[in-house]
């Protein structure tokens, strides 16, 4: 199993790429691009997410790799060889549908021993794979029934059998839990992170959600408009985005603009406004004289502290206070902008902050990075 | 109870225009007056005769006598003789020849006088067929309809070879709608796949050429298809101008001429009915089934097909069911050995008159019809039954 070894590196594990994404672009009329100049691997075992908003092309990646899709030009690789011409009932890819696919008029043994019987295995043989994989999921008890007689994450479990039944390497799954409520979600993504780890399989994941992505993927791929904004772990996605839309898109951030008015080896000066700079980690790409954008996590700043003359310090009048239990929410006008947000964190014996009050707030600026504006 | 007094003009019209007139032709299949109203007294008394051999008793004859010319002065006599006359064909003439000679002259038996007047009135037979004639219910109608009747002994019999019509009709209108429900099975499924399947644009457009003939008048398209399949039609022509065939193809007044017209005719409900199953089947079971490594043909077979049954059991139960009742069509395309039951219905009740067996022949085509609809009900289900 490739994720269970007593590694303490973090993933994604020594390169071994099990696909590989090579220039590929997808056209319908030649104009317009669904996806433009892809270009990633996917590694062995690996839990792999395409992260985005609709219409960013993560959708169209996945059925090209399925093979529903074709790519207008490049190519992908499965292992060495070209996957382009191969239809997608050979490429041996389990998938997981959005709304299940389940088919209707078979009992929910059927529909694992589906893609056992389409590949003519011994009926013995198909029968204890299913009350196998029937165990995985934990539903050998609904083996008889319809799909219809099944509650959402149920059906969902099943779908995810049917797709991993026939031990492909490669499991994609299309925004699988889109379709349940929240609790329910997060009960089956602790359950796929489990199966995944379990059988070492490669999953390629959609989504839509990004607390989703970052909890269970080892990497995360981001799209916006049909290209990779950036493809790392979680943790580098989080602290250390590759430009305005990562920044903006994956949690929350002060993106407050300005121009690059100094850079060095590693830091940055933003001029937010004539008077008001700020110091952070240079991103990309970022040259003075150029605008850009502040990616600041709210949970990085303290309110109400003037010490440091390295650190960044702005002042702003508090707009609103929100209780959220563990921690306070503050809504703060700074730098001439509403909607500066910055979190607190609670403690019984605390003073609550007060609206109206003007905070001088501050943070290091190796806690704050400066990225270029333009992330298309 | 506001929703019912809100169906109430619609409830009153359906009972005065359908289910009364409709009730009443079924009735007429075993109820008839005409000879009962016609002879009154000696219907009463030819009830209490002990039948053949023996002849009925001298008051019979007396009392048929007086109720004949009573009939004849009444105007019940034309509708009685008729009714008799399905019985035994030249029913009809001994009467008329009877009431010609009434009165009996004076001193003169009534039982030796008609007798006198035609020596029918002499067979028990004769007098048999007036008793069961006289009956105001009867299942003479109903066993018409299956070709048998009630023999002389009182048994039921079927009746000589070349009276039996009727379940040869039942037979053959069977064998026309099952022909006609698999043509339009056969020819619709492809097409209603492609409907559904097709971008909307180029869906809609071809959507025009299956309703656009469904909104047609049936008279119309039948008509229509008369003036092609002619002998020198339009389509014979294309034939011997191709060189396909040398001279006129039969393709109507025939078996063929019925199957094109009542195909074209009905097919555009099998195609809405599959059309309608087929657009709500996600093509995500397709590429399930072909992502998890079935052939797109076996998954086409495995998958698809068995969800679309709903379709196809509710296009062939349209279809077959709407064919069983088909009239015009078969009249106008048909030859003389594909008379549908419908055609035998019209031709009782505005040729013969016969509004007793109309009635009959109608209820066996409504009980089958319904016999068809509850096989249906339990294997597809009738709230599955949608067009659209």
């Amino acid at each position: 199993m490739a994720g269970g070894q007593a590694s303490v590196d973090q993933r994604p594990p020594a390169s071994k790429p099990l696909v590989t994404f090579s220039n590929i672009d997808k056209t319908y009329d030649g104009e317009t691009f669904v996806t433009r100049n892809l270009n990633f691997t996917i590694e062995e075992g690996e839990f792999l997410s395409l992260l985005g908003p609709s219409g960013s092309g993560k959708t169209t990646t996945l059925m090209m790799l399925a093979g529903f899709e074709a790519p207008s030009s490049g190519t992908v690789y499965l292992g060495q060889s070209r996957l382009n011409e191969t239809p997608p009932h050979r490429r041996n890819i389990g998938m997981v549908f959005q709304n299940y696919a389940l088919f209707p008029n078979m009992t929910v043994a059927e529909n694992i021993a589906f893609p056992l019987s389409v590949r003519r295995m011994p009926k013995p043989e198909q029968r204890s794979r299913v009350e196998r994989a029937l165990g995985m999921i934990e539903l050998a008890h609904v083996a008889g029934r319809r799909p219809a007689q099944l509650s959402g994450g149920q059906q969902q479990r099943v779908a995810l059998a049917r797709a991993l039944v026939f031990e492909p390497k490669l499991v994609l799954m299309d925004e699988p839990l889109g379709a349940l409520d929240k609790n329910l979600r997060e009960t089956m993504q602790y359950e796929i992170k489990r199966i995944h780890e379990r059988l070492g399989v490669t999953v390629v994941y959609v989504t839509h959600d990004q607390s989703e992505a970052l909890t269970m993927s080892d990497r995360v791929a981001v799209f916006h408009h049909g290209r990779i904004q950036q493809i790392a772990t979680p943790k580098v996605l989080y602290e250390d985005p590759a430009n305005a839309f990562v920044a903006n898109f994956i949690g929350e951030n002060n993106g407050l603009p300005g121009t690059v008015t100094a850079r060095d080896a590693r830091f940055a000066t933003l001029a937010l406004t004539p008077e008001l700079s700020i110091r952070g980690r240079a991103g990309e790409g970022v040259e003075i004289g150029t605008a850009a954008i502040l990616a600041l996590r709210p949970e990085n700043v303290l309110p109400d502290d003037e010490t440091g003359a390295e650190n960044n310090h702005l002042r702003g009048t508090i707009d609103e206070v929100i209780y959220c239990g563990d921690h306070w929410r503050l809504h703060l006008t700074a730098a001439d902008r509403a909607g500066f947000v910055i979190k607190v964190p609670n403690k019984t014996a605390m003073a609550p902050p007060q609206p109206g009050r003007v905070a001088t707030m501050s943070w290091s600026p190796d806690d704050c990075k400066i990225v270029a504006a333009d992330g298309a | 109870m506001r929703a019912f007094l809100l169906a109430v003009p619609l409830l009153i019209f359906l009972a005065m225009t359908f289910i009364v007139p409709i009730g009443k032709l079924l009735i007429m299949s075993v109820k008839t007056d005409e000879v009962a109203n016609a002879v009154p007294r000696a219907a009463a008394l030819l009830t209490d005769w002990s039948g053949p051999p023996a002849l009925p008793s001298r008051q019979t004859f007396e009392a048929l006598a007086a109720d004949l010319q009573a009939a004849q002065d009444g105007g019940t006599l034309a509708s009685a003789a008729r009714r008799l006359n399905t019985y035994e064909p030249g029913f009809r003439s001994l009467l008329l020849k009877t009431v010609r000679q009434l009165p009996i002259p004076e001193g003169e038996q009534a039982d030796e006088a008609l007798r006198r007047i035609d020596q029918r009135w002499g067979e028990p037979e004769t007098w048999r067929l007036l008793g069961r004639a006289a009956h105001r219910w009867t299942p003479d109608f109903l066993l018409t309809a299956m070709d048998h009747r009630v023999g002389g002994s009182g048994a039921i019999e079927p009746v000589e070879p070349s009276q039996a019509i009727y379940v040869g009709a039942f037979g053959r209108t069977f064998a026309i709608s099952a022909s006609v429900a698999l043509i339009c099975r056969v020819l619709g499924y492809p097409v209603a796949f492609l409907l559904a399947t097709l971008p909307a644009r180029q869906s809609n457009f071809l959507m025009i050429f299956v309703i656009v003939p469904f909104w047609t008048s049936l008279l119309v398209r039948t008509t229509a298809w008369y003036v092609l399949l002619q002998p020198n039609g339009v389509f014979n022509a294309l034939l011997i101008h191709s060189g396909l065939t040398a001279a006129p193809m039969a393709l109507m007044f025939n078996r063929t001429g019925v199957l094109i017209g009542m195909t074209h005719v009905l097919l555009p409900f099998m195609i809405l009915a599959n059309y309608a199953v087929m657009r709500g089947i996600s093509p995500a079971y397709q590429r399930a089934a072909v992502s998890l490594g079935a052939h797109p043909a076996l998954a086409f077979l495995r998958i698809y097909v068995p969800l679309t049954l709903p379709g196809i059991g509710t296009g062939t139960f349209l279809v077959f069911v709407l064919a069983l009742g088909y009239y015009i069509t078969p009249a106008l395309l048909g030859g003389a050995g594909d008379e549908m039951i419908s055609q035998l219905v019209a031709l009782q009740m505005d040729r013969q008159l016969n509004w007793g067996l109309a009635g009959a022949l109608s209820v066996y085509l409504v009980v089958f019809t319904l016999a068809v609809y509850v096989v249906f009900n339990r294997l597809v289900g009738i709230d599955r039954l949608r067009l659209g």
